[in-house]
């Protein structure tokens, strides 16, 4: 029997996979966490949907209507997805619950996201549920918390299922914001057709029927969710799912399974490349054939130049080609993909004199006696998008001018779920989107220099630096209210500093409570301390912290050089961010971040 | 190896500066308090499975706050 014709778009993702309902030898397949891999052809794939789809329109549910997902196995999730598409819900993913966190903290979490989507299903499965019923009762609009393996046990369900079209909600992508006020934006099926198939044609050039995707991204976030379960079916491409915790208990299983089913296409944020480069053995590496491997995207936090070499030279010695590291550029409410580099092509630097950049934005060639700073190309807007500079009163800027970056086109998500005025200010009225990030446009490529949002980014998530500055603000010692939290590079990664004022003589201990206060409440490391005196910190004329500022400082080694400062718990660390602030980054995608988008706090 | 002692080899392992800290651990000692991001902590379970052979499951895992919580779970997968 012939392949279904894939040369055109599809109107949403139900007809992207349902147009796939005849093709018995492609699909996905899944590791369990014992990486045994279970495989469902695309027939497969429709017909479990479908069945999933009917159970749940059995429940009383109405077109529309928003089901929490919290699942942590890459089969249940893709099911459970696509099966509330078909039905025309529209999908929450959520996080599930860190290994050694707060329960509570993470609870709170859920709940003000189900709060703010007005759930009426809650999905997950048998090992999680214990932890999620505690949230039931807070959330008035739920009905219902369902197992997947409850699902599955309940006879077959009949009805026609709804026509979705693509001005329909799809589901909501929710990102980082202060706890309280959680941010869903809202992707239509418009939106991730146009996306995925502009990643999938035109960013990675995926072959029809022939290329195998894989991922260990988790699904919650939008560069798992849309890069590896959306875009392949929209191609007919295979993918495979490894569980994300399998990866990263065992970071040699990403290269393993790149080699053992011949894949060609991965992404991982800039942590995930150093992990894996780090981990894998000259055993390993000898028996690793990953001469296949076209392109491995980099996105979601910021790119380390020296990693992704480092990466490549290791990995050469399983015949991973250069150049198939490949900076990307992307955020969820620009549904995933904004700009990627070409792949195959080595990546494209540019040096610019530091002195005049730094006083007023413009790119000039770099002077010998100058500071010169660096900045890698993320590459090129898909087409029917655009990228570009704008200044503070909305003016579009020439290329080689920094400002922040604003992106459009049918990408450009319908805003934020029921928070009209976030919406308003990243949604212009005129089409563009603001990304929060500051950059320039050169030979048309896209350059990321830093941002405007205070948003920090750790191994690919996105955190406010609110939550960590409340953090520190209760301990011992601290002044509330005068600490600033934010992100520097460190030597391979982005790393969490944190600047607090103290009051007089603080106790030795002070800096070893922050970290653990840090650590503790929100799971991330803290890799520098700095403790200032009264009014050191950077402020505006009315009183408010300046966070942009402390950071400069803070890189410049200027930061409360008048006052009395003491060095925290890795004074070396200080000079490392210093060099490295010099040297080469660019800043991909979010979704948990950006390549993608902003993710979720965690 | 006792149970504790192995959970400290596996902290140095993945994260050698946390070394200094251990000395002062007990079983009330909070996980978290070391200062060490998920990630960092993830790698750290896996190198105990990896070492006992076994593998936690995410519901237990989820509940563990405290040494003493982890050091009963590697006494019970070393009890089989």
């Amino acid at each position: 029997m012939s392949l279904p014709d894939v040369s055109a778009r599809p109107a949403t993702v139900v007809h992207a996979l349902q147009r796939l309902s005849s093709v018995t030898g492609h699909g996905y397949t899944f590791l369990d966490n014992a990486a045994k891999p279970t495989f469902f052809s695309f027939a497969a794939l429709n017909e479990a949907t479908e069945r999933r789809a009917r159970k749940l329109m059995a429940f009383g549910l109405r077109p529309g209507d928003r089901v929490g997902m919290v699942l942590a196995q890459p089969q249940d999730f893709v099911v459970s997805f696509l099966s509330c598409l078909y039905a025309g819900l529209v999908p929450v993913p959520m996080y599930p619950p860190l290994s050694f966190g707060k329960l509570d903290a993470w609870a709170d979490g859920a709940l003000s996201i189900l709060q703010n989507a007005e759930a009426s299903l809650l999905l997950t499965d048998a090992q999680l549920q214990s932890v999620l019923w505690q949230v039931v009762p807070k959330v008035k609009s739920l009905k219902d918390l369902l197992t997947v393996e409850k699902l599955d046990s309940l006879g077959e369900a009949d009805g026609p299922l709804p026509t979705v079209g693509p001005e329909d909600l799809c589901f909501l992508q929710y990102t980082s914001g202060s706890t309280s006020a959680p941010k869903g934006v809202m992707v239509t099926h418009g939106n991730l057709v146009a996306n995925a198939w502009a990643i999938s044609a035109e960013g990675m050039s995926l072959v029809p029927y022939t290329d195998t995707a894989l991922s260990w991204l988790p699904l919650y976030h939008d560069m798992g969710l849309i890069g590896f379960v959306i875009t392949p079916m929209i191609r007919a491409v295979q993918a495979v799912f490894v569980p994300t915790l399998l990866f990263v208990k065992r970071p040699n299983i990403w290269m393993q399974t790149m080699s053992d089913f011949g894949a060609q296409h991965s992404f991982g944020p800039n942590f995930a490349f150093a992990l894996a480069a780090r981990k894998a053995g000259e055993a390993e590496l000898a028996k690793w054939d990953l001469s296949a491997v076209r392109v491995l995207g980099c996105g979601a936090e910021p790119i380390h130049v020296a990693t992704m070499h480092a990466f490549e030279d290791v990995m050469a010695k399983a015949k991973l080609r250069p150049g198939s590291v490949m900076p990307a550029y992307g955020m969820a409410e620009a549904t995933l993909a904004m700009t990627f580099h070409p792949p195959g092509t080595p990546l494209v630097v540019k040096s610019v004199n530091g002195d005049v950049f730094r006083a007023d934005g413009r790119v000039v060639p770099p002077q010998d006696d100058a500071l010169m700073l660096s900045f890698v190309s993320c590459g090129k807007p898909f087409s029917e998008h655009g990228v570009a500079a704008m200044d503070a009163e909305g003016n579009l800027l020439p290329e080689d001018q920094e400002g922040e970056l604003v992106f459009r086109g049918p990408s450009v998500t319908r805003g934020y779920w029921r928070n009209e005025e976030a919406t308003r200010e990243s949604f212009r009225a005129d089409g563009w989107l603001r990304t929060g990030d500051l950059g320039f446009i050169h030979d048309g490529n896209v350059y990321i220099t830093g941002r405007s949002k205070d948003l920090i980014i750790l191994n690919g998530r996105n955190h406010h630096p609110t939550a960590v500055e409340w953090a520190v603000a209760e301990v011992e010692g601290v002044r509330k209210g005068n600490v600033v939290a934010f992100s520097v590079p460190g030597e391979e990664s982005e790393v969490l500093v944190v600047v607090a004022e103290t009051k007089a003589d603080p106790a030795p201990e002070t800096v070893e409570h922050i970290i653990a206060a840090v650590s503790a409440q929100l799971s991330l490391k803290v890799s520098d301390v700095v403790l200032l005196g009264i009014g050191q910190l950077p402020k505006t004329s009315s009183g408010k912290l300046q966070r942009r500022k402390a950071r400069e400082q803070y890189l410049s080694g200027e930061l409360g050089k008048h006052g009395d400062r003491t060095l925290g718990s890795s004074g070396t660390k200080l000079t490392v961010a210093r060099h490295v602030a010099r040297s080469l980054w660019g800043r991909a995608a979010h979704t948990a971040g950006k390549l993608f988008s902003r993710t979720p706090e965690t | 190896m006792d149970s504790l002692e192995l959970i400290k080899a596996a902290i140095v392992a993945v994260d050698p500066s946390k070394a200094s800290k251990l000395s002062a651990v007990t079983a009330k000692t909070e996980i978290r308090e070391l200062g060490m991001d998920s990630v960092a902590t993830m790698e750290m379970v896996g190198y105990l499975e990896e070492k006992l052979n076994t593998q936690f499951s995410d519901e237990v895992m989820i509940r563990i706050q405290t040494f003493g919580d982890l050091q009963t779970l590697v006494e019970r997968s070393k009890n089989g």
